[in-house]
């Protein structure tokens, strides 16, 4: 397969038209369809490329060779930008701000989700320690529920999105597009900072994809997924398991248990941080009914469990307490094409429950020993002994409505709902919990965008409602309820000059309140019904220039960001009691970009970095002047790097990463002196991959190993994580 | 290599003759523990030495030992606690050095939380764990001061009722004539801080060193004496006499108030409250007492809950509900204090008393100062601005030394 200069062209889907055989082209752009006889109609298609249809008559004995050759369209990519399915680098050309990460080797080695998307510029994960430990996604600077996760559509907040990222392994996601600030109307939600859009694997190719792995700190993983496909009907069977001891070494002091008093540093063995998580999942699919072009029903089961090694301060060791949780949850699809018009449904129902088990009264130590507690009554982790749980029901729903009557003219409609309801129970408290009276909150969002040419303009209507009622130490009842309509929307345009895409986006973004800020927990975390959403301006400015030269390529991105946000939510203590204000401001600005060299489609050099510097702007502090006004927001990275490098052979491929992280500071920049003051020291861990296999094989063995120099890395202050750790998979392919 | 740099400034500045000002204002005669205010509702603490209080403004910007997680802060002496609360298990013991610099003398671990802090003498720390839920002992950390470290710990019950559910919140660790005093406040075991009774003083009375419990004091002329996170539920004066205040205010974390807001006392060689001495605070000062710190000569300050409307309300820095008042223990009248604002609450045991004369901080809805009140006069004069959320404690660490 080779392009109009005579390069061969490598991702080629070539189709058997009529059956289910299937495959894609090699980097030296060849490809092997097995053994068939007769006369066949195969398609090539590349996104790219215009496709080609061709009639060969094929023969098994005989290795029949030809060429072909595709023209590119440059034309198609345009009209593609809008697309919800197109591949990461027509993704890239879009005049939003988004990344489209490639997973194609990454699902053939051990790496999550989060780890892949560190690597992107603009994108900050931190990790508390190893598989499964607390892992926080940060976009441009914004984190935590100011940024949303989306799987197929549908916003996962209700049900944690950022801990999916750590959990779903690479080989069940085609793509995940990461939208920098500004997201478009079908991601409908309130997204303050931005986006991150998992699509599962395309239904339209049958294949069988199985990787096992294992690894340092007793670390197995394991996923499949296979699919059938007939006729355009198609069945989908996946399912994943991971689980890690994470019994990884750390330094610690550890006091004298008479005296309180330190003894020497040492190295330890975690002992007590097992995470394990399971999911299975089915889906179907059928096609060309009279009353939908497709429709899709999916039901899964999961659940996790996670041991917790310590409190916020290593001095305090634990060795049972554990956390816990366990869901179902069920979804559909539904796809209509009238004319011009594309109608599309989705929904997905929720039900999860999760909890804490802390029952025994007893005080550990880093060596695994442990005594009783003075105290029986009490629990290892909290003050009672606690089986505390709690019960989520969400239901998300999706409705997208596109018309495109002429080419790179399109309307987009699209209508989002999310309600989410929880309570609380625990079987060990003799006393109120939190959440016994359940918490409800119900957002919709409705929205439309119009896109000409490279110009795309969007407004969003949020409507959130929120209702719980609470008992007080008197007994007394009481309900709160709280409603909101607020708008929003933006604009986002490319412009090309020569070899030089430029784009730049804006959007006034909002985060609706959840219900736990809104609502407290019905205990000490009292509800504030005032409370606002929190809002944004978010705005990007960038360019990507592509040049190639014989068997060079270069690519250089780059964009500035500004996000201003204001009514920002913090807690506020009031004695024992807290509740949440709307009060902070925070400015993030900084620039991010990557730059890319490939040469032959084998070697890939690679450098990305994201500086932000995140601002506090509050002047006032209930009424006070601030005296950290205009600091550096303590706490968050501010300058990162990620290099790598890949090669690609016939029968392997060889990679190396880089990932720095500057030093910062725990407490605001301005105070403290020098000497005295908390610092997340500066961390360069590197990784390195061999992969082994010919290509077009159906098994491929993957060696990695992580943290090779066994830097002492710290993502937050105090927790160690990993070091080098040694992991091999295999993967089985078959399309 | 960085050794040697420091040595070798040292060097020059010694050889300067500059150690009394070095750069960095981390010398003086006040040592404070500064509370910074930052933008997402955390506030951390800063221990630094400061020349002055009656001028300038105190920061933190630059200077400083950063502390993490909230602390409580408790001065011995020469020695000043910084005591973690929940995020941080440990105790830091600063001191100042041979050339007067703050230093950390050495740290302790604990298992839970310690919530109340007293001397014992020179070299003894109490501390005392208090379990906020269920039925459990209350452990009496006995810590030597010198090498920093736990001497003994010793699980107290101190009182409880299970057919009512309640148990007892000590308000201060004071130890006199071989005894330990511990008045305290009944709150309801399921850990919300109620507390449906008020109508009683109760001091439970230990043998010290042996901790063997010895008897209960009642008295029903006033409620429970103290308040959760203020030390000074008992205050010893230069002859020995004890002073115990009762608040049960809402504003102070009480949720019935069932008693007047007054003052009784343990005579000086006895175990019993004087019978013929009552003092109704609330009648002559027209507020609840929130904290009482004694001064000397038969006088204390105190603050004074104006606004008991907003349960916990007293533990908010910038909620102005307390006037501050100088009360005559002997002649039982109060005096307002003339210049110093109304104004917010905190934690512990901030201030600073000597010679007749306080200083304090003083936080109001506006921003926050040193404020030096004059208990003769009860005049107060506004000193050192602080830029930050408060000083949880001032402290004249080279006086213990």
């Amino acid at each position: 397969m080779l392009d109009t200069s005579g390069n061969p062209i490598a991702g080629v889907a070539v189709v058997v038209v009529g059956t289910t055989q299937g495959t894609y082209t090699d980097p030296a752009g060849r490809f092997d369809l097995g053994r068939l006889s007769g006369p066949f109609t195969i398609r090539f298609t590349s996104v790219g490329y215009e496709t080609v249809q061709q009639v060969q008559v094929l023969d098994p004995v005989s290795n029949l060779l030809w060429e072909i050759r595709m023209k590119e369209d440059v034309v198609g990519l345009e009209a593609l930008v809008i697309e919800a399915r197109t591949e990461s680098a027509v993704l890239r050309r879009s005049a939003f701000s988004v990344a489209g990460l490639d997973l194609s080797l990454a699902r053939a080695a051990s790496t999550t989700l989060d780890d892949l998307l560190r690597a992107s510029p603009g994108v900050v994960v931190r990790k508390e320690g190893g598989l499964g430990s607390r892992s926080e996604f940060a976009l441009n600077g914004l984190s935590g529920r100011q940024v949303r996760v989306f799987l197929d559509g549908l916003p996962l907040d209700p049900v944690g999105g950022s801990q999916v990222l750590a959990d779903l392994p690479p080989l069940l996601v085609d793509r995940a597009d990461v939208y920098k600030g500004v997201v478009p109307v079908t991601l409908g939600g309130d997204a303050l900072g931005g986006a991150v859009h998992l699509i599962s694997r395309p239904t339209d190719v049958p294949f069988t994809d199985v990787s096992l792995s294992g690894g340092s700190f007793h670390t197995a993983k394991g996923a499949i997924t296979h699919q059938s496909v007939v006729g355009g009907n198609f069945l989908r069977v996946s399912g994943y398991w991971n689980r890690s001891a994470n019994d990884y070494r750390i330094r610690v002091r550890i006091p004298d248990p008479q005296t309180g008093t330190y003894g020497p540093e040492q190295s330890v063995e975690r002992f007590h941080d097992g995470y394990e998580s399971r999911s299975i999942q089915a889906e179907v699919g059928v096609r060309n009914l009279g009353w939908a072009d497709e429709i899709r029903l999916l039901g899964q089961l999961h659940d996790q469990t996670d041991e917790v090694q310590h409190a916020v301060s290593l001095d305090r060791v634990f060795g049972r307490v554990r956390n816990w949780g366990r869901g179902a949850s069920v979804g559909g699809f539904w796809r209509k094409r009238v004319g011009v018009l594309d109608f599309q449904v989705r929904a997905r129902h929720y039900l999860r429950e999760s909890g804490v088990v802390d029952t025994s009264a007893v005080t550990y130590d880093w060596t695994g020993g442990w005594v009783p507690k003075n105290n029986p009554s009490i629990a290892e982790s909290s003050w009672n002994k606690t089986l505390f749980r709690y019960t989520d029901a969400a239901t998300v729903a999706n409705a997208v409505l596109v018309a495109q009557a002429v080419p790179r003219r399109r309307w987009e409609a699209a209508y989002t709902l999310s309600r989410l309801q929880r309570r609380g129970n625990d079987p060990l408290s003799r006393y109120p919990v939190a959440f016994e009276s359940p918490n409800t909150l119900l957002k919709h969002t409705w929205a439309i965008s119009h896109s000409r040419g490279s110009a795309t303009i969007f407004a969003k209507l949020h409507h959130a409602s929120g209702f719980t009622t609470s008992v007080d130490f008197d007994g007394m009842r009481s309900s709160q309820r709280s409603s909101y309509t607020l708008p929003g929307g933006g604009i986002a345009l490319s412009h090309r000059i020569g070899a030089w895409l430029w784009k730049a986006s804006y959007e006034r973004t909002l985060r609706i309140p959840d219900a736990y800020e809104q609502f407290g927990d019905g205990l000490l975390l009292l509800p504030n019904p005032e409370l606002k959403p929190e809002r944004s301006h978010n705005a990007n400015f960038g360019f990507l220039a592509e040049t190639e030269s014989g068997n060079h390529r270069f690519l250089l991105e780059t964009q500035v960001f500004l996000r201003a946000v204001t009514d920002l939510i913090r807690v506020e203590a009031v004695g024992l009691t807290a509740r949440h204000l709307n009060q902070r401001q925070v400015r993030s600005a900084g620039v991010e970009g990557v730059i890319r060299y490939s040469w032959n489609r084998r070697l890939t050099l690679e450098n990305s970095f994201t500086w932000q510097d995140l601002r506090n702007t509050t002047r006032t502090e209930d009424g006070r002047p601030s005296y950290v006004y205009g600091d550096r927001i303590p706490n968050i990275p501010f300058w990162i790097m990620s290099q790598q490098a890949t090669y690609t052979g016939s029968w392997f491929d060889l990679g190396w990463s880089g990932y720095f992280v500057e030093s910062y500071f725990l407490k605001w920049p301005s105070l403290g002196s020098a000497d005295g003051k908390h610092r997340i020291p500066r961390q360069y861990t590197q990784a390195v991959r061999l992969g082994l296999g010919p290509s077009g094989s159906h098994h491929r063995l993957t060696l990695e190993c992580l943290n090779l120099t066994s830097a002492r890395a710290y993502d937050h202050f105090r927790l160690q994580k990993p070091g080098r750790s040694f992991h091999i998979t295999y993967r089985f392919h078959l399309r | 290599m960085n050794r040697f740099l420091i040595a070798a400034l040292l060097l020059i500045t010694t050889s300067c003759g500059l150690t009394d000002s070095e750069p960095g204002t981390d010398s003086g005669a006040y040592t404070v523990a500064f509370t910074a205010q930052g933008s997402a509702g955390e506030a951390t603490d800063y221990l630094f030495n400061t020349p002055v209080l009656d001028a300038g403004t105190i920061s933190a910007e630059g200077v400083g030992i950063e502390q993490t997680g909230w602390r409580y802060m408790y001065g011995l002496d020469g020695t000043v606690f910084s005591v973690g609360y929940y995020d941080d298990n440990n105790a830091i013991a600063y001191r100042l050095d041979s050339r007067g610099r703050l230093a950390e003398a050495g740290r302790f671990v604990f298992e839970n939380t310690l919530d109340v802090f007293g001397r014992a003498d020179a070299n003894t720390l109490l501390a005392m764990e208090v379990p906020r839920i269920g039925f459990a002992d209350r452990v009496l950390h006995v810590v030597d001061v010198n090498s920093v470290s736990i001497r003994s710990k010793t699980g107290l019950r101190i009182w409880e009722s299970t057919s009512d559910s309640l148990v007892a919140w000590p308000t201060a660790l004071v130890v006199r004539d071989g005894k330990l005093f511990i008045p305290f406040y009944k709150i309801h075991a399921r850990g919300d801080f109620s507390t449906p009774q008020t109508d009683t003083a109760f001091v439970a009375v230990y043998s010290w060193p042996s901790l063997q419990f010895e008897t209960y004091l009642t008295d029903t002329r006033t409620g429970p004496l103290g308040v959760y996170g203020l030390f000074n539920g008992l205050v010893a004066t230069e002859n020995g006499t004890l002073y115990g205040y009762s608040s049960a205010s809402l504003a102070n974390g009480f949720t019935t108030r069932q008693k007047s807001s007054g003052i009784l006392r343990i005579p000086a060689g006895t175990t019993a409250f004087d019978p013929a001495y009552h003092f109704d605070v609330e009648a002559v000062a027209g507020g609840k007492i929130n904290f009482m710190e004694y001064v000397g000569e038969g006088k204390a300050l105190a603050n004074i809950v104006t606004d008991d409307s907003v349960v916990w309300g007293s533990f908010s820095a910038t909620n102005e509900i307390h006037k501050l008042v100088v009360l005559d223990l002997e002649a039982r009248t109060s005096t307002d204090v003339a210049g110093v604002p109304a104004h917010g609450g905190f934690y512990g045991k901030p201030w600073f008393v000597k010679d007749g004369v306080a200083y304090m901080s003083v936080t109001t809805a506006t921003g926050a100062a040193v404020y030096r009140v004059d208990v003769a006069t009860a005049i107060g004069t506004r000193g050192a601005t602080i830029a930050g959320k408060e000083l949880k404690g001032i402290y004249r660490l080279g006086d213990g030394r």
